[in-house]
């Protein structure tokens, strides 16, 4: 493209979107200022924009209270193990519905996609949970949500538009399926496993709705679901009554939201140039 | 799939077809094997739920299940569409997603205009990675953000609005202002996400059309105007559609986490009232009828939008 001038419409253009990234971080940051603020400032100010006082106060309270600790380490988990058991299988089905020339690959896809259109609903999945004897384990809040279609449908487009001929040539050399997958292509498909590895990440990470319904025993609870209850009953927050008076409940939500995201914010921009790419590579059609 | 000339020989032959599957399983077992587990999967945490709708047609118990339960026909049905909160939910269902699409669908096209206008690569990068991040981010965070930013007394929207010497407006109780609060804070949370489907449409446009373009004096205005826009039609068609089929599906984390009992006249919607009765006062039959319902509408809506689409651009669907 000829090089143009710097025109009016450009200036105008450069600012709003000055003001729309401004828009998108501010709420983020005005959260940070006030998880580090003491109570007196919070309630002097209104734009929490600029800091005017510091204080790990917040921070500590979340801290001491074990329950805080304990579901994060109930979220990582359920992370961790989701997002590799959902990439695993959802590797397997794609790579298999990517195949040509199988007599059931399409009935296969087929049937998953279904998934995409219609569900159970909540009551449906609640009782088929219960009658699994299900409730209040981890394996209900992974299990169900093995095998995303959308992701599959990610996956499957991109087996589809790669080139077969190494994985023609180790058939030949008597290789197995399994390691054909695992040691061959899996190796060269590392941006698509990125994208829906963080897809998969986020979403089990973020998840409070099944978690609400399938687990009673607070002990279990993820951290977004721990962070939903502190956030909603904010002014019934358990513990001493002197602390609570001392304390400010704003300043307390405010610190455990930065806790609940700072997984997020921190491996963001490093993931980040990976799910645009992917995103792009799976949603071509053969 | 093209016909092979030995297909066409063997042709019908019902045992040789069952042969060639045999065949076909015995050659790739492998694969065969490495596909059971999810079939299973899909069978047991997919399929048996979706039978289980059945039940909206019973008066279910967990003692008799889904097949000694009994059959009452429409009976939950006809309770819904008489009972007053559900229809409130329904119809707000409706209309708070009317203004989401309408409002929202062209939010992520003229940000993506303006971001392709930007020349500065690093400035084009860092408003587009930045654009992106609220995607990211739980509802259950984001009303926890929310909740402080649209305070009426001590939010700072109403801080600027105060400042501005207009009146404060309470985002988040009052039931006339609620499902554009839902509006906007969604916009504010997609919009970069959006985007990416457009920039990546516009990236594919050749150059030569500019060049030709600006050789025959068009102004950017105009470029864009003739240009740029035709060239995205075809995907503004489908994610059209594609929003219109989701409408009634995706809503529900943010409205739950934003709303309270003060804004359920417009901002009850047909999930949030099923999850608000299974958490109150369970009956399972009745509130699967209700998820029933919102199925069929999000088909209808999905089945009438493509066809809508299909006439205006003379058969040409998206499927």
């Amino acid at each position: 493209m000829s090089w143009r001038k710097f025109s009016i419409a450009d200036v105008g253009i450069y600012i709003a979107l000055a003001i729309f990234c401004f828009m998108t971080l501010y709420p983020f940051w005005s959260i940070i200022v006030i998880s580090f603020s003491t109570p007196e400032a919070y309630y002097s100010n209104q734009f929490h924009f600029i800091p005017t006082s510091f204080t790990l106060e917040a921070y500590e309270y979340n801290f001491a209270e074990p329950q805080l600790l304990r579901s994060f380490a109930v979220s990582v988990i359920v992370t961790a193990v989701g997002t590799a058991n959902s990439l695993f299988w959802t590797m397997i089905v794609g790579y298999f519905v990517s195949r040509r020339g199988l007599a059931f690959t399409s009935l296969v896809f087929t049937l998953f996609l279904i998934t995409f259109f219609f569900d159970g609903g909540l009551v449906p999945n609640f009782v088929l949970i219960r009658q699994l004897g299900l409730r209040n384990t981890l394996l209900a809040l992974i299990l169900p949500f093995t095998i995303n279609p959308f992701f599959l449908i990610l996956m499957k487009n991109y087996f589809a538009n790669r080139p077969r001929e190494i994985e023609e040539a180790a058939t030949i050399d008597g290789a197995s399926e399994f390691v054909i997958l695992f040691r061959i292509i899996a190796p060269t498909a590392k941006p698509i496993l990125a994208t829906i590895g963080l897809f998969y990440a986020v979403y089990y990470w973020n998840d409070w709705f099944w978690p609400m319904i399938y687990i009673s025993d607070r002990s279990l609870y993820p951290m977004a679901l721990y962070l939903r209850n502190l956030v909603s009953h904010a002014s019934t927050v358990s513990v001493d009554p002197g602390i609570v008076n001392t304390q400010n409940p704003a300043t307390i939500r405010a610190a455990a939201i930065v806790i609940t995201i700072l997984p997020i914010i921190l491996v963001y921009p490093f993931a980040q140039r990976y799910f645009v790419h992917g995103i792009m590579l799976g949603s071509s059609k053969e | 799939m093209a016909i092979t000339a030995q297909e066409q020989l063997s042709f019908p032959g019902r045992s040789r077809r069952v042969h060639k599957i045999i065949r076909d399983i015995k050659m790739n077992k492998g694969l065969y094997l490495m596909i059971l587990p999810p079939l299973v999967y899909l069978f047991v945490f997919q399929y048996i739920p979706m039978y289980g709708v059945i039940m909206a047609f019973q008066d279910f118990s967990f003692r008799l299940g889904y097949f000694g339960s009994d059959w009452v026909g429409l009976k939950h049905f006809e309770w819904l569409l008489n009972n007053p909160a559900f229809m409130n939910a329904f119809f707000n269902t409706l209309k708070i997603n009317f203004l989401r699409v309408v409002v929202g669908f062209p939010m992520p096209i003229i940000l993506a205009l303006m971001i392709n206008e930007v020349r500065h690569r690093r400035y084009k990068r860092t408003v587009q990675t930045l654009s992106y991040l609220p995607y990211f981010i739980s509802w259950v965070v984001l009303a926890g953000i929310f909740h402080n930013l649209l305070a009426r007394d001590y939010g700072a929207v109403n801080g600027v609005l105060a400042g501005l010497g207009l009146s404060r407006i309470d985002f988040l109780q009052d039931p006339a202002v609620f499902p554009w609060t839902l509006v906007l804070t969604e916009i504010w949370r997609t919009v970069g996400w959006g985007s990416i489907i457009y920039l990546a449409t516009i990236a594919t446009i050749s150059t030569t059309l500019y060049e030709a373009a600006e050789v025959d004096g068009a102004s950017r205005f105009q470029q864009i105007r003739y240009i740029t826009l035709p060239a995205l039609r075809p995907t503004m068609i489908v994610i059209l559609i594609i929003n219109i089929g989701n409408v009634l599906r995706v809503g529900f984390d943010q409205v739950f986490n934003l709303y309270n009992p003060l804004v359920y006249e417009t901002g009850d919607i047909i999930q949030t009232y099923i999850v608000r009765s299974f958490s109150v006062n369970p009956n399972f039959s009745r509130l699967t009828a209700a998820g029933f319902l919102q199925s069929l509408l999000g088909m209808l809506l999905l089945l009438g939008a493509n066809e809508l689409i299909k006439r205006i651009r003379d058969g040409e669907g998206l499927y």
